[in-house]
C-alpha cells in the first residue's frame, strides 16, 4: 500500500535511567523511498495492535522501558501504551527504527 | 527471552571439587517466597507448615553460619563435609554470559566464579559489582545471595546494540553497552539496584507499578547506594548519594540520573519528588516508579543522616529487615512500608530510642507519616 502522509512519535519512559525521551517522525521530512519502506513497518506493526500482556508475562521485568507509540495520518490518531517485555516481532523492528531517533 | 546454560542449576552451588551439589533440605526444595506465601496467605493448615517448614530452613541458615564460621576460622577437616553439601555461604557464585549485541537466544558463558579476569571490561566490571554487591549483603546482613540461599548471580553483558538500560528479568541482571549513556557495568550503584531487584522479589514481591513499583524502585536506589558507600567504606557526610552518576557521559544535562539527598535536581528535567506533596500520578513508567521513588529515596536519606555514621549500620538494618518482613505484601503502600521501618526499629534499638525516633521523623519529612502518628 502506498504510503499515507503520516506523523509517528515514539516516547520512551523507564528503564534503570527513568529518562523520558522521545523521538518524532514526518513523512513530509522523508525521501519518498524512506518514508514508504517505514510505513512498511507500521503496516506491520499494527497487524496486531501494540498492548497488552505477554504470554506467560506475570509482572513486567524490572526496569523495563514502557513506551507510547502514536501514529497519525489523515484518517487515524491513535495512541498505543506497551511494555518493552511486549514487544513482538512484528512490532520491534518498528519501534528499534525509532529508538535510533530517541533524543532528550 | 534470554536463555543462559543450566539455568536450572540456580540455587545450587558447586562443592569443593567443583561438582554441583544440591542441598538436601526440605526447606530449600520449596523456595521460602512460596513459604512466606503460604504463612501469609495460606489457611490455618498451610500456615502451620509453612512456619514449620520456615523454622527450618532458619535452623538451616544458622547451620550454614556455623559451618562457614568453622571453615573459615579453623580449616577444620572434619567440617568439609558439611560445608560442602551446604554449599558456601559467604562466597559468591558468579557467572557472567555474553549475548554479543543480541536480544534474545543463548549466551555464552565467559567469566565463571574464580576464574581470571578476561578481555573484556564489561564482563569484568560486573563480575567485580556483582561480588561487592554480595559482599555488603553477606558482611552487614548475614545475606547468602538474592534467595538468601546461595542462588548463582548471572550477569549477561553486551544486551543488544547500544542499549541504553539494566534490567532484572526474575532469573538474571541484564546489562546494555548504552548509546545515550555509557555501559550500564561502570556502575557500582546500577549493577546493586538490579541484583536488590531480586532481593525484593525474593522478599516481599513487591508489585512493579504505582506506589508498590516506585517503593521497589527506592529499595533498589537505596542498596544500590549502600553497595558503593560500604565498598568506599563512606561515612554518610562523604557519599554523594547519586545513582548512575557513573554512567552519564558529558553532554548529559546534570551529574547524575537521581540524587537522594535532593530528589528533583539531578539532571536539568528531573522529574523526581521528594515529599508526598508532589507525588506523581502518571501512566507511564509502570506508573511513575523511577519518578516516585524520589520520596522514599529522601526518607532514607534523611534518617541515615540523622543517626550519622555508616549509612549500611542502623539506617540500613533497618530497612533490611522492614523489606524481610511477613507484613510486606506486593502492594504495600508508602505507608505501610513506614509504619514496618518503625516497628523494626522499635524492637531492635526500643521504642523510645534514637532510632525509633529518627525513623518517625523521617517518614514525616517527606510527608508520608502525618505530624500525630
Amino acid at each position: 500500500m502506498t504510503a499515507p502522509s503520516f506523523r509517528l512519535l515514539l516516547e520512551r519512559h523507564g528503564g534503570f535511567a527513568g529518562v523520558p525521551l522521545r523521538a518524532e517522525l514526518k513523512s513530509a521530512d522523508m525521501a519518498a523511498d524512506a518514508s514508504q519502506r517505514l510505513w512498511t513497518l507500521v503496516e506491520r506493526a499494527l497487524r496486531s495492535p501494540p498492548g497488552g500482556t505477554a504470554p506467560g508475562q506475570v509482572r513486567p521485568p524490572a526496569d523495563s522501558f514502557t513506551y507510547r507509540l502514536t501514529v497519525v495520518t489523515p484518517d487515524q490518531h491513535d495512541e498505543y501504551a506497551f511494555d518493552e517485555s511486549t514487544v513482538g516481532s512484528e512490532l520491534r523492528p518498528l519501534v528499534q527504527q525509532l529508538e535510533q531517533h530517541l533524543t532528550m | 527471552m534470554v536463555t543462559t546454560p543450566n539455568a536450572a542449576t540456580t540455587s545450587r552451588r558447586a562443592g569443593a571439587g567443583g561438582k554441583a551439589v544440591t542441598r538436601s533440605s526440605v526447606a530449600c526444595i520449596v523456595p521460602p517466597f512460596v513459604l512466606d506465601d503460604f504463612a501469609r496467605n495460606g489457611d490455618s493448615d498451610q500456615r502451620a507448615a509453612a512456619l514449620e517448614a520456615l523454622a527450618l530452613d532458619m535452623s538451616l541458615r544458622d547451620r550454614r553460619s556455623t559451618a562457614a564460621a568453622v571453615r573459615f576460622a579453623s580449616g577444620a577437616v572434619d567440617n568439609r563435609l558439611l560445608v560442602e553439601q551446604l554449599g558456601s555461604p559467604g562466597q559468591p557464585h558468579r557467572l557472567i554470559y555474553d549475548i554479543a549485541n543480541a536480544t534474545s537466544g543463548s549466551a555464552t558463558l565467559v567469566r565463571a566464579e574464580g576464574q581470571d579476569p578476561v578481555g573484556d571490561d564489561a564482563a569484568n566490571e560486573a563480575y567485580d559489582g556483582l561480588g561487592d554487591t554480595y559482599t555488603l549483603f553477606w558482611d552487614v546482613f548475614q545475606r547468602d545471595s538474592i534467595d538468601d540461599h546461595g542462588m548463582d548471580l548471572r550477569a549477561i553483558v553486551h544486551y543488544g546494540v547500544g542499549y541504553d538500560n539494566a534490567f532484572w528479568n526474575g532469573e538474571q541482571m541484564v546489562f546494555g553497552d548504552g548509546r545515550l549513556f555509557k555501559r550500564f557495568t561502570l556502575s557500582l550503584d546500577v549493577i546493586g539496584h538490579e541484583l536488590q531487584h531480586g532481593v525484593t522479589e525474593h522478599e516481599s514481591g513487591l508489585l512493579y507499578q504505582d506506589q508498590s513499583g516506585a517503593l521497589n524502585e527506592s529499595l533498589s536506589d537505596v542498596f544500590g547506594s549502600l553497595v558503593k558507600q560500604y565498598k568506599l567504606r563512606q561515612p554518610v557526610s562523604e557519599a554523594d548519594w547519586l545513582i548512575g552518576a557513573d554512567i552519564v557521559g558529558p553532554t548529559f544535562p546534570g551529574r547524575a540520573l537521581r540524587d537522594m539527598a535532593d530528589p528533583g535536581t539531578a539532571w536539568e528535567r528531573d522529574p523526581q519528588p521528594g515529599h508526598m506533596d508532589d507525588f506523581v500520578v502518571t501512566m507511564d513508567d509502570h506508573g511513575g516508579v523511577h519518578i516516585n521513588s524520589g520520596i522514599p529515596n529522601k526518607a532514607f536519606h534523611t534518617l541515615a543522616m540523622s543517626l550519622d555514621g555508616y549509612a549500611w549500620t542502623d539506617a540500613g538494618t533497618i530497612w533490611y529487615e522492614a523489606l524481610r518482613h511477613y507484613r510486606l505484601q506486593p502492594e504495600s503502600t508508602f505507608r505501610a512500608f513506614a509504619r514496618l521501618t518503625t516497628v523494626v526499629a522499635r524492637r531492635q534499638f526500643g521504642r523510645q530510642s534514637t532510632q525509633a525516633t529518627a525513623v518517625q521523623d523521617a517518614w514525616r519529612a517527606v510527608g508520608v507519616s502525618r505530624a500525630d502518628s
